[in-house]
């Protein structure tokens, strides 16, 4: 298919035609090619959006990008979401665009423009974020915190803890959760100081946001939790079990051992976790070494689900839990054999264990 | 008629605003499934039983309103309750998912207070209407 042709197809080609000449049109770049591609975008048919846009992005020039933006203002949803796509990916190639278009009198821009820098995934786009931050708008700065998150944005650490405490509570969501996303201690140090100043319908949001940045400087400070009788055992359990598994034996004293132990053991009790926080939560305890605070251990050796059933399975032989043979020599006898030879080793190695002992 | 145990998706390809919506809606005791676009979206509704949707007005590959269109062309999910949210207050976009059968249109800011009632409202209505109907496939 010649240029010539290719243009014709696109405008009033089959879409088959129109689809194979979106794509074609990629060998020429010029403005005419650009204008009929930027067309395309507006078409009814998702595999002729799709197709033109991929092309614009091979040609993927400052030109392209400046001639997308007005495309935003389509009142066809489908046609904004096509220019969005192709902005975020060709945005490096002209900056100063998205800078105008952050300063657009019409919000809808600016949260365009906002979103657009975000996606991007370039540091570069930070500081117009962070002026958007002042914006009058709440969706406009509620769309920068988003982005700042998503940049992973150390500068904004600051402001964004001031976000999560002030404003509506959709606002201070977006600044917890974008808090999560930023990998610096300090973004880590603001969520541990916001556990003690949100209120409590938002502390939740900021344990969960402390569980994504699985940092061990938390712990100590979920523990202090755990230790006050914290409303939100569960999701500190959660935490403890989930992301910063690996780090509780080390960090935790023996004192905080139990304090933990007792816990988990009270969330497996009440089923406060699903089956892999369960599973994570009978390791932990099992690691944890505290014989006490094994009743759902035991309870759990009956359990239908395989892989809880094998984690009680393990958490008893690390734990030497006496009260656990009469049951695990039952479960022996009718389970399958991979977990009847563990069980076997397990138990063979608890009486070479107390032969020693005694 | 309790609402808890219902289940809720989730589609935005926003994972801060369905993380939002899961917080919302935990208290009330729903399940949520997250989907992160319109394609997604429609496969999950496909393989499991969702009792309502919260749908996205701008997403990738599929935005909110041809999804809305594809679950009302389909005999098995045309009786989903559909809520579509969105940051842009565009009267030609409430009316075009209004027209494409999304049953609200709510802009943000919108309070946890507000989703939580009009999803609780909408739970109870397609309740009813199953119970009137108990012939029909939900």
């Amino acid at each position: 298919m010649d240029r010539e042709t290719a243009l014709r197809e696109l405008s009033k080609g089959t879409p088959e035609l129109q689809h194979r000449a979106a794509r074609v049109l990629g060998r020429w770049s010029d403005d005419q090619v650009v204008a009929a591609l930027i067309d395309a975008l507006q078409s009814p048919h998702r595999g002729i959006r799709e197709a033109a846009a991929d092309t614009l992005l091979e040609i993927g020039d400052a030109r392209t990008v400046r001639k997308l933006v007005p495309l935003l203002r389509s009142s066809q949803p489908a046609v904004r979401n096509s220019a969005r796509l192709v902005l975020q990916r060709l945005a490096n190639a002209a900056p100063e665009t998205l800078d105008d278009l952050a300063r657009d009198p019409d919000v809808r821009m600016r949260i365009f423009a906002a979103n657009i820098m975000s996606e991007t995934g370039d540091h570069e786009f930070a500081s117009p974020l962070l002026r958007l931050l002042d914006d009058a708008d709440e969706n406009v700065r509620d769309a920068a915190i988003n982005g700042l998150g998503l940049l992973g944005a150390p500068e904004a650490i600051h402001r964004l803890e001031e976000f999560s405490l002030n404003g509506s509570s959709w606002i201070r969501f977006s600044a917890i959760d974008a808090l999560s996303q930023i990998p610096d201690p300090d973004a880590v140090r603001a969520l541990l100081r916001l556990l003690d100043r949100v209120p409590s319908e938002l502390q939740e949001p900021v344990l969960d946001a402390l569980g994504r940045q699985a940092s061990p400087d938390a712990i100590a400070p979920l523990l202090r939790m755990l230790r006050e009788s914290s409303p939100f055992r569960a999701a500190i359990v959660g935490i403890l079990v989930g992301s910063l598994a690996a780090h509780v034996p080390d960090r935790a004293t023996d004192g905080e051992r139990v304090t933990v132990a007792r816990a988990l053991s009270r969330t497996l009790e009440e089923n406060g976790l699903n089956m892999d926080l369960t599973v994570a939560a009978l390791d932990l305890l099992g690691e944890l070494g505290v014989a006490g605070e094994a009743a759902p251990v035991l309870r759990l050796l009956e359990s239908g689900e395989d892989l809880v059933q094998r984690a009680a399975v393990r958490a008893a032989f690390t734990l030497r839990l006496p009260q656990a043979v009469p049951i695990l020599e039952r479960l022996q006898g009718r389970c399958g054999a991979p977990l009847a030879t563990e069980i076997k080793a397990g138990l063979s190695s608890m009486v070479e264990s107390r032969k020693e002992n005694s | 008629m309790s609402i808890s145990g219902k289940v809720v998706l989730l589609v935005d390809d926003c994972k801060t605003v369905r993380r939002m919506l899961d917080w919302t809606l935990k208290p009330a005791g729903l399940r949520t499934l997250h989907a992160a676009d319109g394609v997604h979206a429609l496969e999950m509704l496909r393989l499991e039983e969702v009792d309502l949707a919260f749908v996205d007005l701008n997403m990738p590959r599929m935005d909110g309103i041809e999804l809305v269109r594809a679950i009302r062309a389909d005999e098995k999910l045309r009786r989903l309750p559909v809520i579509l949210l969105t940051t842009e207050g565009r009267d030609e976009d409430r009316q075009a998912a209004l027209e494409a059968g999304a049953n609200l249109f709510l802009t943000k800011p919108y309070t946890p207070a507000l989703l939580l009632q009009k999803t609780e409202s909408l739970l109870r209505e397609a309740e009813r209407a199953r119970s009137e109907s108990p012939n029909r496939p939900s």
